[in-house]
């Protein structure tokens, strides 16, 4: 099979600065918005054809900058069925944020700087505010709220304890680090 | 991959127990007293209550009648603890394809009444009530509970158990007294003088707590609503439990009572005052280096730890938070199973410069000094404000781990604003700061 485009690298640098492996699987990239320094990792599968219904364009998918989709998680939006009728619900996922190899995200809304590690299954319609942390191996039940600077662990999910005030400027300089240290290799 | 633990000191002191030693994200910096701050020396003032469900602040005056749970529409299932929805599973729009029993689940909600409380992790609904677990409005569910928990005197079971494990607890370790000079409960009749008189009772009130917790396992009776009622084995007969409030609190020095945290009552994340010890202690973090660089023969174990007997190469990264070029100088003060060998002169770490990360590439790489890679021991590149030294240890034949204490010293200028206009020429004005960090280089596999 051959490419369409000439530079056959693994890696797709935009001019916003997002990363994005070849080997990830991008579903409806118009439904997708990157808010640049994005970096999407192999294997990754984002479910951005999974938009509301109805004929009006509309976005599924919105990530914010210096945001990291580790190997292979699977993010795609929410649905449910609301008085009688089927629909997804776009996710929104902030800046800073990370979200670990393996995990299956279903939120309707991640926060910024939100650190969600690997291997974790985060529910439908479950709302992660900003600073929060999540352990590997987690389960989040669906429509759980996460509350600021809360860190969740465990399968259900339950809070273990609260983060420093700190972890916002923490969180900020290591994603921005890893970013300006990321190889596309 | 090996890397340290760096862990800060919050008080200079001579004696050098590890558990005297934090992570710097959860230490304080206090101006007035030039001292970091940990959380045995800070005291803690409720400033705001609020649902981590709903995320509604509750006024402090309500907290206590609704006995610190949220009034509004948030419960927690009593079988898994996780949020309970609201499902309306009414019957409006006819619908042959499903049968009723299964309306029961949040993503096939109707929003009709009647209404009950759904858990989408084990499937529990509040139906197994018959009329008592069904609702005609999807709001005030909170109050409906509440009001049934005053009947049936289910409110003051939570307060009766807790207050049964302390009694039983305090009287036969007799510490009932000791809870009023506890730093994180002020009493107000008590004023702290000095520093000393706060170790003084920050030091033995540790070593109590410790005793506490091995004794009874403080923990389980946290805030955790796990295990905040008594087990019982029906479950499923059990009401659901109102989801407990979360406090936020400021943060003052324990010393001299200034603020260091003090969070925005607007925003959930923000905080108007923030003295946290990261902007203001250069931040060090240590790796081992790279394969090349280190000594023949001294490879890592498959599980990362150390080898007894050799000798490794480490990386020594400090970043510098203050606006100010700083002169950081550090000496061994103690090593427990190695030796290390570290630079200890002095050298200066550029100033921390917001815009220069929006800047050319170029200038930064015009500031990036390499001053040599081959050496083991000293500096190796500064850029920026940030600057890489090396140092080597060499772990003892018999250690079981590798531990080792630095006195770290910076040299800053104080800013303070000219007091005259011709006072330009004035001499700068420089301060020490000396603090203690442990880097942890994990247990060391002596098998070999």
């Amino acid at each position: 099979m051959s490419t369409r485009f000439k530079n056959d690298s693994l890696w797709i640098e935009t001019d916003t600065g997002n990363r994005i492996s070849r080997k990830a699987t991008i579903c409806a990239p118009v439904n997708i918005v990157l808010s640049g320094n994005v970096v999407i990792k192999p294997e990754v599968i984002i479910r951005g054809d999974l938009k509301r219904s109805g004929p009006s364009p509309s976005i599924a998918m919105n990530i914010g900058k210096f945001t990291f989709l580790d190997d292979g998680c699977i993010v795609r939006p929410a649905y449910k069925t609301y008085k009688g009728a089927f629909s997804y619900y776009p996710m929104k996922i902030g800046d800073y944020t990370s979200i670990g190899a393996q995990t299956v995200l279903e939120a309707a809304a991640v926060g910024s700087y939100v650190d969600i590690g690997k291997n974790c299954v985060v529910g439908r319609f479950v709302v992660i505010k900003d600073c929060a942390k999540i352990a590997p191996n987690s389960v989040i039940p669906p429509n759980t709220v996460i509350p600021p600077y809360a860190h969740f662990s465990g399968n259900p999910a339950v809070q273990i304890g609260t983060l420093p005030e700190s972890t916002l400027d923490n969180v900020e300089l290591a994603m921005t680090t890893a970013y300006n240290e990321f190889k596309m290799t | 991959m090996a890397s340290v633990n760096v862990l800060y000191q919050s008080k200079l002191r001579s004696t050098l127990n590890k558990g005297e030693f934090f992570p710097l994200s959860h230490l304080y910096f206090c101006e007035e007293c030039d001292a970091i701050r940990c959380a045995r020396t800070i005291i803690l003032e409720a400033v705001m209550h609020y649902c981590p469900s709903c995320l509604f602040e509750v006024p402090a005056a309500s907290v206590k009648s609704q006995r610190n749970r949220c009034m509004r529409n948030c419960s927690s299932c009593p079988v898994c603890q996780s949020t309970l929805s609201t499902v309306g599973t009414g019957t409006s729009i006819e619908d042959e394809h499903i049968s009723l029993d299964q309306l029961t689940g949040a993503e096939s909600s109707r929003a009709d009444p009647p209404f009950l409380l759904s858990c989408s992790c084990c499937g529990w609904n509040s139906k197994s009530f018959g009329d008592k677990g069904v609702f005609e409005k999807p709001t005030g569910i909170g109050a409906l509970i509440a009001r049934s928990d005053e009947r049936e005197g289910r409110a003051n079971e939570e307060f009766e158990y807790l207050r049964d494990r302390f009694d039983s607890l305090l009287s036969v370790n007799g510490f009932v007294d000791d809870v009023s000079i506890h730093p994180l409960y002020p009493s107000h009749s008590r004023h702290l003088g000095g520093d000393a008189q706060l170790e003084s009772i920050a030091e033995p009130e540790a070593d109590k707590l410790n005793i506490l917790r091995q004794a009874t396992e403080l923990e389980s009776f946290s805030n955790s609503p796990r295990t905040s009622y008594p087990t019982s084995i029906y479950k499923h007969l059990q009401i659901p439990q109102r989801v407990k409030l979360t406090t936020k609190y400021s943060k003052r020095c324990g010393t001299c009572r200034h603020l260091l945290i003090k969070p925005d009552t607007k925003s959930h994340t923000n905080h108007k005052i923030q003295m946290t010890a990261n902007s203001y202690v250069p931040s060090i973090t240590a790796r081992i280096a790279r394969m090349a660089l280190q000594p023949t023969g001294s490879r890592l174990t498959t599980n990362g730890e150390l080898r007894a007997g050799r000798t490794y190469v480490y990386e020594l990264q400090i970043i510098n938070p203050l606006y100010d070029t700083i002169k950081i100088g550090m000496k061994v003060v103690d090593q427990r199973g190695c030796k290390a060998r570290i630079d200890e002169g002095e050298y200066e770490v550029g100033a921390f410069n917001d815009v220069m990360e929006f800047e050319e590439e170029a200038w930064v790489q015009s500031q990036a000094r390499r001053i040599s890679e081959a050496k083991s021991v000293g500096l190796v590149e500064s850029k920026g404000n940030s600057t890489r030294t090396m140092f080597e240890l060499s772990v003892d034949s018999d250690a079981k781990c590798a531990e080792l204490v630095l006195q770290v010293t910076y040299t800053y200028r104080l800013t303070s604003p000219p007091s005259t206009p011709q006072m330009e020429e004035a001499e700068d004005d420089f301060k020490d700061f000396t603090f203690n960090v442990l880097l942890d280089a994990g247990s060391v596999d002596s098998n070999e």
